[in-house]
């Protein structure tokens, strides 16, 4: 294959990738934007939605139909959790929630551990691909990027045009001054958290059609999630995508001409550097450190 | 009720439970030793722990990466060079707090929920250089070591780390020096500005738990004679030695050796029970710490003033990081 093509191809994959990426990503960004709570069990609740949905395909429904039950039920959940338990601590120091929230990442894992044992499982729902001249992408891909640029595209209208919108918007910039024009900051605070786990919840999904996961992929997922919101910057959503780019870029080219061990070593890197360089994000946002 | 120990009843105290300690092996079953064994090595992990998230109020969620490195360096020096175990256990010891002093560096920069994400890939990241640097730890195969004669030994090194690591505390605590530390935890800016290099203190405690941490993981991977990733970086004990010093109570002296002690017995019990949902029920206990007693057992007791402290007792708490 001329060198072009392949170097082609690697980049759409990678682009394919940032897709699916983008939209766990957001759904941090926002809990920490609203909540200053760095949800660390975001992770485990994509895995709740990758297992929610394998669970469903064992009865006989869809994955793709078992989406939209994911996103239900991970909303519900993600009140839930707010409501009782980040709540609760919201207004102390930083660390009661990032505890609190690592005991809900132990929680989930191990109830996932316990239900779905530590195999790799994963879904084949479309197994075709199409071919561009020499170019190959596999279906399943395309459809998920589709699916997640259209979600992500709902939720940009959403953020950016409506009233619910505006008043997460104003929760993030000033939570004092948005409660003090009516806003009810709690409110807000608990439907942007079920947001946030709906949106962790189906990347979830896509995840387990694209790969083979298991219980455990929290773990490798949140140091990710991490690096894509820090790259991007922290309350920056056209950020986050750079972000989700930078990211799965260089998952996807290290892992093509390395191994996956070098691309965990190459995310770990970007972590770090970003975190030390760059404070404010590639394209700028709040100060992280 | 109000307990207040004069200085003397306190080290009458003290006397008393070592003879205790030190009369076990011979007079107690095998079970009973290699069970408060492990209590010992849980006492030295949860004050590890205490040194950096305790004082510094930098919660760690992967110190036991340094555990790791304690690991495989005593057993590749046992493996190649034939080192006496407890000199091996030592080094990997020593490595393990060189090995702190560039990390802290850079990872003390981070504050908050970075530097728990960051340790927390850190402990990720080793483990996948232990799976793939077969030439040197034989990756997943992993190494295997002579079979322990007596468990005796082993009991004794654990007991000693941990009496060393709780000395440690308890002089950090009547000091200028631990002082220091806290205001790391309370407020950074505030002691930079008064001239406090925090830098040096927080590497400083990150080096002494990264030590005691090495430490532990050497005579460990002695006592179960083997070690490949798993067992290098039990995510169990990572995960046990942060819920075992906040259920005593978070930079206190006394705190870790309880919470330790409680939660060992405890995890025996559920171990045996219930082995499958036991980590389940460490997540809510967490969790209820968090939401109901953020300052543990010790801060309780203060509470209700059973325990009277000295001028130099600070209330334990979850730092004031915003």
């Amino acid at each position: 294959m001329n060198p072009f093509f392949l170097i082609l191809q690697v980049l759409i994959n990678g682009l394919l990738l940032a897709g699916v990426y983008g939209v766990a990503a957001i759904g941090l960004n926002l809990i920490f934007g609203v909540l200053r709570v760095a949800n660390i069990a975001h992770g485990d609740f994509m895995m709740l939605g990758a297992f929610i949905v394998y669970s469903f395909s064992t009865i006989g429904i869809h994955p793709l139909i078992g989406i939209p039950i994911v996103a239900g039920v991970l909303f519900v959940l993600g009140i839930i959790t707010e409501r009782f338990l980040v709540e609760k601590v919201v207004s102390q120091p930083m660390a009661y929630s990032l505890l609190l929230l690592y005991a809900v990442s132990i929680l989930l894992r191990n109830a996932g551990l316990n239900i779905w044992t530590s195999n790799y499982c994963s879904l084949d729902v479309i197994p075709g691909s199409l071919h561009i001249g020499p170019l190959t992408v596999s279906e399943i891909r395309l459809v998920i990027f589709m699916i997640a640029l259209g979600l992500t595209l709902v939720f940009t209208f959403i953020l950016n045009r409506t009233t619910v919108g505006k008043t997460i918007r104003a929760s993030i910039q000033h939570p004092d001054l948005a409660g003090a024009c009516g806003i009810d900051v709690r409110k807000i605070r608990a439907l942007t958290f079920g947001v946030g786990s709906l949106l962790a919840g189906i990347t979830g999904t896509f995840f387990i059609m694209l790969f083979s996961v298991n219980p455990e992929m929290g773990d490798m997922m949140i140091l990710k999630l991490f690096a894509i919101v820090i790259v991007g910057g922290l309350g920056n959503y056209l950020g986050t995508f750079a972000g989700a780019l930078v990211i799965a870029m260089a998952e996807t080219l290290t892992g093509f001409y390395a191994t996956t061990q070098v691309s965990d070593v190459a995310v770990f890197s970007i972590f770090l550097l970003s975190l030390i360089l760059r404070p404010q994000g590639l394209l700028g946002g709040r100060k992280t450190r | 009720m109000k307990v207040r120990l004069s200085l003397l009843q306190q080290f009458g105290l003290f006397l008393i439970v070592l003879i205790l300690v030190a009369l076990l092996p011979a007079i107690a079953s095998t079970y009973l030793i290699t069970f408060v064994l492990t209590l010992f090595m849980y006492i030295a992990l949860a004050y590890s722990w205490n040194f950096i998230s305790g004082y510094t109020g930098y919660i760690s969620f992967g110190q036991i990466a340094l555990f790791g490195i304690g690991s495989y360096s005593c057993a590749i020096l046992i493996l190649k060079w034939h080192i006496h175990w407890l000199l091996a256990a030592a080094m990997g010891s020593i490595i393990a707090g060189a090995f702190a002093i560039p990390l802290g560096l850079i990872m003390l920069r981070l504050k908050g929920p970075y530097f728990a994400v960051g340790m927390m890939g850190l402990f990720q990241f080793l483990a996948a250089v232990a799976a793939t640097w077969k030439s040197m730890t034989k990756g997943a195969t992993g190494i295997y070591l002579p079979p322990v004669s007596a468990v005796a030994y082993i009991y004794f090194a654990f007991f000693g780390l941990a009496l060393a690591l709780f000395l440690a505390t308890w002089t950090l605590e009547r000091s200028v020096f631990g002082l220091r530390l806290r205001t790391v935890k309370e407020d950074e800016e505030g002691a930079e500005s008064l001239g406090i290099n925090t830098t040096f203190y927080k590497v400083f405690a990150f080096v002494v738990s990264a030590m005691g941490c090495g430490f532990a993981g050497g005579i460990q991977v002695f006592y179960v004679s083997y070690v490949d990733p798993v067992t290098a970086f039990p995510a169990v004990l990572n995960i046990m030695m942060i819920i075992m010093c906040l259920l005593g109570g978070m930079g206190t002296c006394w705190g870790p050796v309880m919470g330790a002690v409680l939660l060992g017995q405890v995890s025996e019990f559920l171990w045996a029970h219930f082995p499958y949902v036991y980590l389940i029920l460490y997540g809510c206990l967490l969790a209820f710490i968090i939401m109901f007693m953020p300052s543990g057992i010790m801060g309780y007791f203060h509470k209700r003033k059973i325990l009277r402290g000295g001028i130099h007792t600070v209330l334990p708490n979850l730092g004031s990081i915003k």
